[in-house]
């Protein structure tokens, strides 16, 4: 039994179905993050698991206990806001002290607490302090304090980075994941980045439109993405599909756009329908053919030369348009935009999957609502 | 603002404008402080002197004491009946969606809209003839209906500005929805209410175009005596009274802003 | 409640007062009828909002719309002998103020009304733009200033709107009455005068007075939401300074304008202590007619008739002015 189970939870909103049969888990302890673009579902889907939402079918337990009908302040789960939702007119103290007060602690304990908590996040002696006098990180400290302090059963963040600038965010990402191993507590977090969500969870759930994309490590959702939605949020990437056929004891996948490519031995038989996957750092680019199987022609576009990396924008002979991103790429020289290139890319790093494009049935949602 | 002059002399003759106007505004009042202190049984300028004399027949009227705590009273309760009204109503209009919202929105601001004199005389023939006695809850029903916009337009405008997920925060630690209300909701909109409560006690403390209609003999209030001593008898009791109705609708909210050092009106400017 | 809630309860070592305070705070806050009414008003989200909303508009219902329809009714009854209202629909009130001539207090009210009704709203008028020509110049002033005393400067134009009218006005009296500042300043370089007290330009100056901050406030707060960047760009396009405030600051501040306007002329047309403290006999407005009638000789019906034709031309008036500039930007969200 996992720790945090949401099954098959959706949210309507007068005919807008925010979150549409979503069902995913954590456990004890794990480190979850809900994965999307806006207006996917994300944060509605935390607000129900916090009990500010509720759901208009399906259940969540936490700790095995069915919380679906019980209000947010019989839940006993921590939240970190977008944008802190500090209380501007108590002091620091009185802050991280508020869910202890609610709990009926008295105030000398109180205190203690407090202070040993806000050690605990590095950031002693603001008490006192009004919130409002404290930076973006260390509002962001106190939040967190706050939601920990009465030792919830799970802690619930939604894009609690997302208001701090560049290089700030970077070193909360770290001292963030620190505080939650150091608290072993159960954590789930919203965010609409894919970096942040890799760099921090011990799993992912990709949310599209109000589903459910996929659930899995940061590495499985990278490296085998199961929808073509998965792939192009995840990395830039190119989606051809084609036919499946055997030739010559080789496994052929001939797209639609006059690109074949050998498949490694995968499921899927002669004649399915099938896609894959060209992520765009994967791809190679060279100015002559060298031969190599899985090679093909394309048409430089657009070059844009980003300093780590340099993507270049191609067209394939029927049009489709194809990324390649080259990492430290100093040749730039060598390649103008009409100049034929030959593009290849490893078997292995493939990624192929039935083809979705007949099956896809997505609700369009409206963010604001959630 | 001719165009011949440099833009320094042109900012110099906004500013010196300004500075006229504002002593347009400001200076008659302060002649009233200045008056207040003459000796002289008339109201003359510049004053003959320098006297207390009254303030002391100002303080040892029974009739005109009276008068004054009438006002603080009547002041007193318009302003926590209109406040609990505008706060309750202003969470209405800002945070649920209705039909009609704009026209019965605009319903809350015509107390402002029409001459008080028609309030006071549609309330008096409808009260009167409801059978309801002019006495201290008559004078409070029809001054909180007076100063209910102004409480409601300053209590709104602080909901404009509210962050409810600090709501949604109490409520995920702990707090039930009457405890967040208590411990989140009115801390943090209680400046816009006080500001509100503020200006509904200041107006009702001296209104008199429509009080004049709901007073009776021992109701009367000091604005309505400063009235009747303006048109029998100019006697200068009348400054020594309006200076000490000054000091207690400017003097001491302004006061007890910097002392409890909140500065919640000189901010709010 | 959860059983951690329970737990930290049961268990808490409490000082007195602190275990008083948390009593109340459980007995009150989390009384079960309490909880159950939360959770009744949560399932019935329109009865909430009927609750809310509707206790402002409940309260202007009783106390000042069926108050008005009362005297919508008074206005077609009649006054009978000793003050006595009798319910007789008649028309003959608005015959009289409209119509007649009518003699009350050795008045002639069926002139008079419309005459002194046109006075109001000339009174209005003159003093809308006298307030706009004075108080655009502060308005505009407190908009651009860099000063760090602004929000003082801004406090001192909302600080007489503390001060009871009645001392605004009676400040006056001191002023331009016959021994007042005005007439003692004069005497010094040698101007005779009497005062000015009870005319025209004094029930104007008191009125302009009382409600400058009602022009300022407005017009200060246009000015301040326009951008340096648009005037900035009007000089680089061209045009001198006179020319870029006509192009781009006046047109810009013409919400607030419009704003500060139409609150001024409806003030202004329904004052009632200008003419009483300041004017003349021959300076009364409509409500000073509408007191005497009612407070005085004692007729309900023909003040209530007095009432009812105000508030329609009020209201027809500023219909009008909506169809040109909104009201919303007055009282807007």
């Amino acid at each position: 039994m996992s720790h945090v189970e949401v099954e098959h939870v959706t949210k309507q909103f007068g005919d807008v179905t925010a979150v549409d049969d979503v069902t995913f888990t954590a456990e004890e302890g794990e480190f979850v993050s809900l994965l999307g673009p806006s207006g996917c579902g994300k944060t509605t889907t935390l607000r129900m698991i916090a009990g500010l939402e509720m759901p208009t079918e399906g259940a969540i337990r936490i700790g095995g206990e069915d919380v679906t009908d019980r209000p947010a302040y019989e839940r006993e789960i921590g939240m970190v806001f977008q944008h802190y939702a500090l209380f501007p007119h108590k002091s620091v103290g009185e802050n991280v002290g508020f869910p202890l007060k609610m709990r009926g602690v008295p105030a000398a304990e109180r205190r203690e607490r407090v202070a040993e908590v806000l050690e605990r996040v590095r950031l002693p002696d603001v008490m006192d302090r009004s919130p409002e006098e404290l930076s973006g990180g260390q509002q962001q400290r106190v939040a967190l304090a706050r939601a920990l302090v009465f030792e919830p059963d799970v802690l619930l963040m939604d894009e609690p980075l997302s208001a701090l600038d560049r290089v700030l965010r970077e070193q909360m990402r770290v001292e963030v994941q620190r505080i939650q191993r150091e608290f072993d507590i159960t954590t789930i977090y919203v965010t609409h980045d894919q970096a942040e969500a890799f760099a921090m969870s011990d799993r992912v759930a990709v949310l599209d439109e109000g589903h459910l994309a996929q659930q899995g490590r940061p590495l499985d959702i990278y490296e085998s993405p199961q929808t073509k939605f998965v792939a192009n949020f995840i990395g830039e990437s190119t989606t051809l599909s084609g036919t499946v056929a055997d030739r010559d004891g080789k496994r052929l996948l001939e797209t639609d756009a006059g690109v074949t490519f050998e498949l490694p031995a995968a499921p899927g038989l002669a004649d399915d329908r099938m896609t894959v996957y060209l992520r765009a750092e994967k791809l190679g680019i060279s100015p002559d053919s060298s031969g190599a199987t899985n090679e093909f022609p394309a048409t430089i576009a657009t070059t844009n030369y980003l300093g780590e990396k340099t993507q270049f924008f191609c067209t394939l002979a029927d049009g489709t348009e194809l990324v390649v991103a080259e990492q430290g790429f100093t040749a730039l020289d060598a390649y103008d935009a009409g100049d034929t290139v030959y593009v290849t890319i490893d078997p292995a790093d493939l990624v192929v999957a039935r083809d979705p494009g007949q099956d896809e049935s997505n609700t369009a949602v409206d963010e604001s609502v959630a | 603002m001719s165009p011949l002059l440099p833009d320094e002399r042109r900012w110099d003759l906004i500013r010196g404008t300004t500075g006229l106007l504002y002593l347009f505004l400001l200076l008659p009042l302060f002649v009233v402080v200045l008056v207040s202190f003459n000796p002289t049984q008339y109201p003359t300028f510049p004053p003959d002197g320098f006297s207390l004399t009254w303030y002391e027949a100002f303080l040892t009227s029974d009739r005109l004491l009276g008068a004054l705590w009438n006002s603080l009273v009547v002041a007193a309760g318009s302003a926590v009946v209109a406040g609990v009204v505008g706060l309750v109503s202003a969470l209405g209009f800002v945070r649920r969606e209705f039909e009609y919202k704009n026209v019965l929105s605009s319903l809350l601001f015509l107390p402002m809209l029409i001459s008080p004199v028609v309030i006071g005389v549609a309330l008096t023939a409808f009260l009167t003839d409801v059978g309801m006695e002019k006495n201290y809850i008559f004078l409070i029903l029809g001054h909180s209906t007076l100063v209910l916009p102004y409480v409601f337009v300053t209590v709104r405008a602080q909901l404009f500005g509210f962050d409810r997920s600090m709501e949604e925060a109490a409520l995920t630690l702990g707090a039930n929805e009457l405890e967040t209300f208590v411990e989140v909701t009115l801390p943090t909109i209680a400046p816009g209410l006080g500001a509100g409560m503020l200006l509904a006690f200041v107006i009702s403390f001296g209104e008199f175009t429509a009080t004049q209609f709901w007073v009776q003999p021992q109701t009367v209030t000091a604005p309505i005596e400063i009235y009747t001593m303006v048109r029998t008898s100019l006697t200068p009791k009348i400054n020594a009274m309006a200076t000490i109705l000054m000091v207690i609708t400017v003097g001491i909210p302004l006061l007890l802003d910097v002392l409890l050092g909140k500065e919640l009106i000189l901010k709010s400017a | 409640m959860s059983e951690r809630h329970q737990r930290a309860a049961d268990s808490a070592d409490r000082t007195g007062f602190e275990r008083y305070r948390y009593r109340l705070w459980t007995g009150v806050l989390r009384a079960e009828p309490v909880l159950r009414a939360i959770q009744a008003l949560k399932r019935r989200e329109r009865l909430l909002t009927a609750v809310q909303a509707g206790l402002g508009i409940a309260w202007m219902a009783v106390f000042l719309l069926a108050p008005l329809a009362y005297i919508l009714a008074l206005s077609f009854w009649q006054r009978g002998a000793g003050g006595v209202v009798v319910q007789e629909f008649a028309l003959a009130n608005y015959q009289s103020i409209l119509l007649e001539d009518v003699q009350l207090l050795g008045w002639q009210i069926g002139n008079v009304y419309l005459l002194i009704l046109w006075q109001s709203l000339k009174f209005g008028f003159l003093t809308t733009v006298t307030t706009l020509l004075l108080g655009y110049v502060p308005g505009y002033f407190l908009g651009r200033t860099q000063s760090k005393y602004r929000s003082l400067l801004l406090l001192l134009v909302v600080l007489p709107f503390w001060v009871p009218l009645i001392i605004r006005y009676y400040a006056w009296i001191l002023v331009m009455g016959n021994e007042g500042m005005v007439t003692t300043i004069l005497g010094w370089v040698g101007v005779e005068s009497g005062g000015f007290l009870y005319t025209e330009v004094a029930v104007v100056t008191g009125l302009v007075q009382v409600l400058l901050p009602f022009m300022i406030l407005p017009i200060y707060n246009s000015v301040a939401k326009i951008d340096d960047e648009f005037v900035e760009s009007a000089k680089t396009m061209g045009a001198t300074p006179l020319r870029a405030f006509y192009e781009v600051t006046l047109p810009l501040s013409l919400p607030g304008i419009s704003a500060g306007s139409i609150l001024v002329f409806i003030l202004a047309v329904g004052s009632f202590m200008a003419p009483a403290l300041l004017g003349g006999p021959a300076n009364s407005m409509v409500a000073n007619l509408i007191s005497q009638t009612f407070g005085e000789s004692f007729d309900w019906p023909l003040a209530s008739a007095m009432a009812i034709v105000y508030l329609v031309v009020l209201f027809t008036l500023i219909t009008v002015f909506n169809r040109f500039v909104g009201l919303e930007e007055v009282f807007g969200e």
